[in-house]
């Protein structure tokens, strides 16, 4: 698609470092997709990307402002979009407010579940018996309802913050840690060999080929995982707390405050796609070389 | 050709630099074994380029990973300067088929790893490593990932690291195999300088017989599975060999048309 490659100059004008001893044999070959261009046509694919679905958004919510206002719907029942917003400008003191409290569970349980799934993917990686032992709870695990729990988890650990992160944990570590396990049995049983040759033990062969070649997994795994943990941070706000965007919901709810119940849940959606977007930045500056080998594999299939 | 006539490089007295003896291997299959190595026994000396011949699927990357200490054999030994090494890593420097660079390091770190491996400090290895890349037409591409080289660059970048392990002992399996037939060409010229600069022991796998006589101090010739050796065939071609003269010489000839002919033997 033309639209994702935009502004990308064409081989030809690319300068290409020179080398005495190389004789360029490989006449054409595609692309370089580093070097100095490779940032201004990053964002120029980027920010065309953002076009489709902003106007999908548009649309959606003209036509919603349209049929609330032909239709008479009351505000109570569906507000209109100018309604929610009137709502967020009137209530923006008591959002805010309510937004810190729910980030920090948010974030809080989201990075204690890439600790615990990272942590239990090496445990069940360097252990059989351990992932004849744990892995299949840990699959087992993923079918009981934690959202049913959550006033249990609030009954026995009380109503400060380590309960909701323990309850946003268990909501986010799954992902992370089965994609970090089929990382690591991923890696290619030739690397091994040569790095064995050149004199690799058991941990450099992890550190140096298992996890590098499992990041790009994990990193997969880490980005469907943040999508959970607002949500978590919302059932576990929802079971007991006295602050926070769930807390505020539940309130609003019970009052059948509907325009600041939905400015409520645009805020957590803001919420989810900017830690969605800071985990694939953080994705991009941690595996650059996957990046630029994907990006080469989209364009020349099966090279070698 | 006289068999076991000894080339001009090694010396007839010293062991040899690295020998396989009478190996024999066989891999387990669905319903039974798969003989790939039968007695087989090479040498190289101190020095010497020795290339191993033969049509695919003979064992000859087998007998590679043996002498790299990755797989015990069955049957015979390993000796290194006299010392038996069957099944022990660390000896010899392997090269496989694949250039098997590690995609997430640049070019610098791939090839430093061979010295970050021997305990030497992240930050000598680089400096060390870097050092080397003019020579292996690196220079400039020090901090490129491997994904954005030509597969000639890459393959020189494997050699670099193969080298930087230190050893006396180079094992390259196939090392040009994927390149095309002008970069081959540059490539093997280009390994005779850096083999005469290093002063290490090669031993290489190919299917190339041109590129076998052309390197090589003797050319063992393989039999297709089980492999079996054929014969061991000097090249006494003078060195340095210009890569042009070299394979259009009537000696070259001769002896390419023994090798085809020991190949062809068995063949049919």
């Amino acid at each position: 698609m033309n639209l994702f490659r935009r502004g990308r100059p064409s081989s030809a004008a690319r300068p290409t470092p020179s080398s005495q001893n190389v004789r360029q044999t490989r006449a054409g070959g595609p692309p370089r997709t580093d070097g100095p261009y490779a940032n201004s046509s990053w964002l120029m694919a980027h920010g065309s990307r953002l076009v489709p679905p902003a106007l999908i958004l548009t649309l959606a919510v003209v036509a919603w402002q349209v049929y609330v206002t032909a239709a008479r719907v009351p505000d109570f029942i569906l507000p209109s979009p100018s309604g929610i917003w009137r709502s967020f400008v009137d209530q923006h003191d008591l959002l805010i407010q309510n937004t810190w409290p729910t980030v920090k569970i948010a974030l809080g349980g989201y990075l204690l579940a890439v600790a615990v799934g990272l942590i239990l993917a090496v445990a069940i990686h360097s252990f059989r018996w351990l992932e004849l032992a744990l892995y299949p709870l840990v699959i087992g695990s993923q079918a009981v309802p934690f959202v049913a729990f959550a006033p249990v988890l609030v009954i026995i650990f009380g109503y400060d913050l380590a309960p909701k992160l323990i309850i946003v944990c268990l909501i986010c570590f799954f992902p992370i840690t089965v994609n970090a396990v089929d990382g690591f049995k991923s890696v290619d049983p030739d690397l091994i060999a040569l790095m064995r040759t050149l004199g690799a033990g058991r941990w450099r062969l992890f550190r140096e080929i298992a996890w590098p070649t499992a990041l790009p997994l994990i990193f997969s795994g880490a980005r469907v995982a943040v999508t959970y943990c607002v949500v978590g941070a919302i059932f576990a706000e929802w079971s007991g707390a006295s602050e926070g965007l769930g807390w505020l919901l539940r309130q609003e709810t019970s009052q059948f405050e509907t325009g600041v119940i939905f400015a409520d849940a645009a805020v957590l959606a803001i919420l989810g796609i900017a830690l969605f977007a800071a985990v694939g930045l953080l994705e991009r500056l941690f595996l650059p070389w996957y990046h630029i080998e994907r990006r080469r594999g989209a364009l020349s299939r099966g090279r070698r | 050709m006289v068999r076991g006539q000894l080339s001009a490089v090694g010396s007839p007295t010293a062991l040899p630099n690295v020998a396989a003896e009478r190996i024999s291997h066989a891999f387990q299959v669905e319903g039974g074994w798969l003989p790939v190595l039968e007695e087989v026994s090479v040498e190289a000396r101190a020095g010497e380029i020795i290339a191993i011949v033969g049509p695919s699927g003979c064992g000859k990357s087998t007998l590679f990973t043996v002498l790299a200490g990755l797989l015990a054999p069955e049957e015979g030994r390993v000796t290194a300067d006299g010392r038996e090494i069957t099944g022990r890593l660390g000896f010899t420097a392997y090269m496989p088929q694949k250039d098997l660079l590690l995609p997430w390091k640049t070019i610098l770190d791939n090839a430093a790893i061979a010295l970050e491996l021997r305990g030497v400090s992240r930050r000598d290895a680089r400096t060390e490593a870097a050092a080397w890349f003019p020579r292996f037409g690196l220079a400039g591409f020090e901090r490129h990932y491997p994904a954005t080289l030509s597969g000639g660059m890459r393959q020189r970048a494997a050699l670099l690291r193969t080298i930087l392990t230190g050893r006396d002992v180079l094992l390259l399996d196939e090392p040009f195999g994927a390149l095309d037939a002008l970069t081959r060409a540059d490539m093997q010229a280009w390994l005779l300088d850096i083999w005469a600069e290093v002063g290490k022991t090669i031993l290489l796998v190919t299917h190339d017989v041109d590129e076998a006589i052309y390197l090589a101090d003797r050319v063992y010739v393989m039999s297709p599975r089980p492999g079996r050796i054929l014969c061991d065939l000097p090249i006494d071609l003078p060195r340095p060999r210009d890569h042009d003269t070299a394979v259009t010489s009537p000696a070259f000839t001769a002896l390419k048309i023994e090798v085809l002919r020991t190949l062809k033997s068995r063949d049919t």
